[in-house]
């Protein structure tokens, strides 16, 4: 086989990619035009594929290298995904959310966009990318010219040449289906479908040569595993620091690679994916990695001892006859490199155009055209600079491959490259956990540890003389010890990765966290801050409160340079879709909406998702003169709740107090019933007690006038006539009286009396009610000995009325009446309690009301008007009647002034 | 999801056992891939299973209202 039959089959191979990428391409917008979002495109299955970015050329032809040199340690570099994928829920979920929710469009994005929409933020990320992922590209590009030379060893070809080639075919690659357009929410269906079908193609090809060699070369697995226990080396054994520090490392490298993150959070289409990549993409991984450890065995077996072990998945099976399997091998190989250098250019082109170019453009047209406020078009820049981008990014990788002379293992080139993307881990972790993270803690940690990694790793890996001199590696700079690049601190001996990663990193992270401490973040990085760190309890960005970045004062002329700039960016449809659909939610006609704090914010997330959250921003602040959100929006903000908060509360009590009155008045109101109903019947009652005694008197009249009755007779109706017209006397005067006490018009009599002559006459005059019973009476002499100064024959009378109604109404068998009079200063209690059944609880609140009586009957005799009365009368005398409760029968209150003045009276009537 | 907190830890844990074997002898490479590839489908199957619940637990926290303030008394005019 030779490079005829080669070439041509991966021009073959590149095809076939670019008509999958254009199907999906048009598929996707297909079903956006149909209104429908892109199902399989975007299904979880894709998804967990396209992660499959991670396995690079490094894992396809690498891993079985590494194997046969360090033995076991290769796994380490999946193990850490696996770690990170398991707990997904906890920090994948929350980055995706995040990236979600902020319109994320790179890691540096995400940085940026943390530290307050830092440019300089985003500009360090960015250069440690590149910087970091220029030997990544550079591996791929390396591996491919490996694997052409391999089938070309009689031929001349030059491998520097070759790799050319591919990486311009790679960035033609990219940016045909990488910049097609500049989509609100950057993702590339094209790209994503493509790379998800190359992630079938390589562990199809790995698996094939895998289940080849051991069911082919060796008699299964019992028989590879006895050929691995032969072929153990002391080089394999566990290095115990190496091996818990790569498993680390690797965990951090899934999180901030940049093309890992690409196809994590940006390019994600529903965060629920995340729960079936959390096992489907370990179980991708462990796949690729199985046998691995058997190809390197047989290589180590069947193939010459100076073969390059990076190749064995290759040379073994071309060097045992197998052509197709090698051609497999070789695709295999192929599309893991093109996948990597595809996304990975991907990734850092945005980075490098959104950070870098459009913000210094920006700068340079502010400065050109301030007057005219034109800033051109904007979608034709920000697509151009992304194509630039890719290919400065792959001709960066291509010069890294050539000066680093394309000899070197695979596997220490891309370790190198994780050491250096890991320096953006403190920040991310800060930011994502620590609201106190702050911009300049977050910059200086990662300026620290680039240049720690740049100076013990990266520039040594050129090997000595190239970038730093033999003398610097051996003696350190100026012959300083302390500082040599495998040895800093007098640390030696350190395998110089774990050495460059614990100094980097731990640097790192201490110059973060104390700068952090000791800074003072702004308030549009304080507004970031809680959103990132609370981006679980939030459905949306938008519903906290004061979470806004700008400020109320927007004048309305501002709207239409706003339009003119997203335009640029959107295209004029989408933007003007878009102004619209704004305007009509607030509520106005026409296209142009208010410039709100509210549509600032919408509008900066949608530019964010094209140019990125800092240039966004950037442009938002040029265009509305900076008007950002101040620390005294914020107090005014915060002011505001608080206003609202003792709002409610107001509210709330005034809704207590109304509730209070609501149920008052509607007491007032039951008993307003009750009465009338009661009236009615009294009304009736009256009127029938009227109606008696005046029948009587007509009847007898009329009897008078006829002459045939005789003296005794006449004499006798006229005292019936009689009798009933002082009944009827008595009634009207009752009620006379009733009237004047109520409008405390009368003309109280106030005399010297003992109280307790005053019971005597009371109970004296109270026999002739029913003088057939009995009463016990029960009395305590020496206290009713009590001289009182008021009207005591009103006195007197409401002591009769409860003593007569005592003797109507007490029930028991053999009747009691207690008399207890008690003197408290200048009060006096009188009780009297009998031993009946007393009122029943539903009355209680009655009885002193005019015209109450608890029976229908008349077997009162009254018209319901004494107690009323008593109750006036003592009202009149300056105290009051109560009915007394649960003492065993019938209990009446009478309370009173021991001395009535004029001023007691006086109190005591205005009480009322 | 306690289990699911426990299992990167616990993963991590069981991942270290190796390099004590080293210390220790060892089961040689052969036997140390085994015990590696076993326990790193015992992870995968875990996850797997603990996947869907956990999704499902997370929606749901995610969609649920959050309870109202207690009523006072006196509310209810």
């Amino acid at each position: 086989m030779t490079l005829n039959i080669l070439i041509p089959a991966a021009i073959g191979y590149v095809v076939f990619l670019f008509v999958i990428a254009s199907i999906a391409e048009r598929r996707a917008e297909r079903l956006r035009q149909a209104g429908r979002r892109p199902r399989f495109l975007r299904s979880p299955l894709v998804y967990t594929l396209s992660l499959s970015v991670y396995c690079t050329a490094w894992t396809f032809y690498g891993a079985v290298g590494y194997a046969t040199r360090s033995g076991l340690e290769f796994i380490t570099i999946y193990l850490g995904p696996t770690l990170v994928f398991v707990g997904w829920w906890s920090l994948l979920r929350k980055l995706v959310r995040i990236g979600k929710a902020q319109r994320v469009t790179s890691i540096a994005d995400l940085i940026s966009a943390r530290y307050g929409k830092s440019n300089t933020v985003g500009v360090i990320v960015t250069l440690l990318a590149v910087a970091a992922t220029t030997p990544y590209i550079a591996l791929q590009l390396q591996s491919i010219a490996l694997s052409f030379g391999a089938f070309a060893e009689d031929q001349s070809l030059a491998p520097r040449q070759l790799a050319m080639w591919v990486a311009a075919g790679l960035a033609l690659f990219t940016i045909l289906f990488g910049t097609r357009n500049l989509d609100a929410n950057e993702q590339h269906h094209g790209v994503v479908t493509a790379i998800a079908v190359e992630a079938v193609v390589k562990l199809v090809a790995l698996l094939a040569v895998g289940i080849w060699v051991v069911w082919g070369l060796a008699d299964g697995p019992a028989d590879i595993m006895q050929r691995i226990a032969d072929a153990d080396r002391p080089e394999w054994r566990v290095q115990p620091s190496r091996w818990i520090g790569l498993t680390f490392l690797a965990g951090v490298a899934i999180i901030t690679l940049p093309r890992m993150f690409q196809v994590m959070v940006v390019e994600n289409a529903d965060e629920s994916h995340l729960s079936v990549a959390s096992w489907a993409f370990p179980l991708y991984l462990m796949a690729i990695s199985l046998f691995v450890l058997p190809i390197a065995v047989a290589g180590m077996q069947y193939l010459p001892g100076d073969a390059n072990p990076d190749l064995y998945v290759l040379n073994l099976p071309r060097a045992l006859g197998q052509n197709g399997l090698a051609m497999l091998a070789f695709l295999g190989g192929f599309s893991a490199a093109t996948s990597m250098v595809i996304i990975a250019s991907l990734a850092l082109a945005t980075m490098v155009s959104n950070h870098i170019v459009v913000p210094l453009w920006l700068a340079r047209r502010r400065h050109a055209s301030e007057a005219s406020g034109d800033i051109g078009d904007m979608r034709g820049l920000v697509l151009s600079a992304r194509r630039l981008s890719i290919g400065v990014i792959l001709a960066l990788g291509y010069l890294y491959f050539v000066v680093s002379g394309g000899s070197r293992a695979l596997a220490s080139i891309g370790l190198i490259a994780f050491v250096g993307m890991a320096q953006v881990l403190p920040a991310l972790i800060g930011g994502l956990y620590w609201r106190g993270a702050s911009r300049i803690g977050a910059a200086s940690g990662m300026v620290i540890g680039a240049f720690v990694w740049l100076y013990t790793l990266f520039m040594p890996s050129f090997g000595a003389g190239v970038l730093l001199s033999a003398d610097l590696m051996a003696f350190g700079p100026l012959g300083i010890g302390w500082l040599r690049p495998h040895g800093m601190f007098g640390v030696v001996g350190l395998d110089p990765l774990l050495h460059a990663m614990f100094f980097s990193i731990g640097l790192n992270a201490l110059v973060f966290v104390v700068v952090s401490l000791f800074s003072f973040p702004s308030p549009v990085e304080r507004v970031q801050s809680s959103q990132f760190v609370n981006a679980f309890n939030l459905a949306k960005p938008e519903d906290i409160p004061g979470a806004r970045r700008w400020s109320r004062e927007m004048a309305e002329n501002d709207a239409e340079d706003l339009l003119a700039m997203s335009q640029r960016i959107f295209g004029v449809a989408e933007a003007q879709k878009f102004f619209e659909t704004e305007a009509r939610n607030q509520g106005k006609r026409g296209i142009l909406p208010d410039a709100t704090p509210e549509f600032l914010d919408l509008l900066e997330r949608e530019l964010a998702g094209s140019v990125g959250a800092a240039t966004a921003h950037a442009m938002i602040t040029q265009i509305i003169g900076g008007r950002l959100v101040t620390v005294d929006d914020l107090m005014a903000v915060a002011s505001e709740t608080a206003q609202i908060m003792e709002h409610s509360a107001q509210l709330e009590a005034k809704s207590e107090e109304l509730a209070r009155t609501a149920r008052q008045l509607r007491d007032a109101n039951e008993m307003l019933q009750k009465l009338s109903v009661q009236k009615d019947s009294f009304l009736s009652q009256i009127s029938h007690e009227l109606r008696t005694p005046m029948t009587s008197i007509r009847a007898f009249s009329e009897i008078l006038m006829d002459e045939e009755i005789t003296g005794d007779e006449r004499s006798r109706y006229a005292r019936i006539i009689q009798d009933e017209s002082i009944r009827l006397t008595r009634l009207l005067d009752d009620l006379l009286d009733l009237s004047v006490l109520e409008n405390g018009q009368v003309n109280l009599d106030i005399q010297p009396g003992n109280l307790s002559e005053l019971i005597d006459r009371a109970l004296m005059s109270s026999n002739s009610v029913q003088p057939g019973r009995v009463f016990a009476i029960h009395r305590r002499g020496p206290e009713e000995a009590i001289t009182l100064h008021t009207d005591t024959g009103r006195l007197t009378q409401v002591f009769i009325n409860i003593l007569s109604n005592a003797r109507k109404y007490c029930d028991a068998g053999q009747p009691q009446m207690i008399i207890d009079v008690r003197r408290n200063r200048g009060q006096v209690t009188v009780d009297f309690i009998d031993n009946g059944s007393g009122i029943p609880k539903k009355s209680q609140a009655l009885i002193f009301e005019k015209f109450a009586r608890l029976t229908d009957t008349l077997q009162a005799g009254g018209a319901g008007l004494g107690l009323a009365i008593c109750r006036e009368i003592m009202h009149n005398l300056g105290g009051d009647i109560t009915y007394v409760p649960g003492q065993g029968g019938a209990a009446f209150r009478v309370v009173f002034p021991v001395d009535l003045t004029a001023r007691t009276r006086a109190a005591a009537t205005a009480a009322q | 999801m306690d289990a699911a907190r426990v299992l990167p830890v616990l993963g991590f844990i069981l991942i270290l056992l190796p390099v004590l074997w080293t210390q220790s002898g060892g089961l040689g490479t052969a036997g140390e891939a085994v015990y590696l590839f076993a326990l790193w489908f015992g992870l995968i199957v875990i996850a797997a299973l603990l996947s869907k619940p956990l999704k499902n637990a997370l929606h749901r926290d995610l969609t649920q209202p959050r309870p109202d303030p207690p009523r006072k008394p006196g509310d209810d005019a």
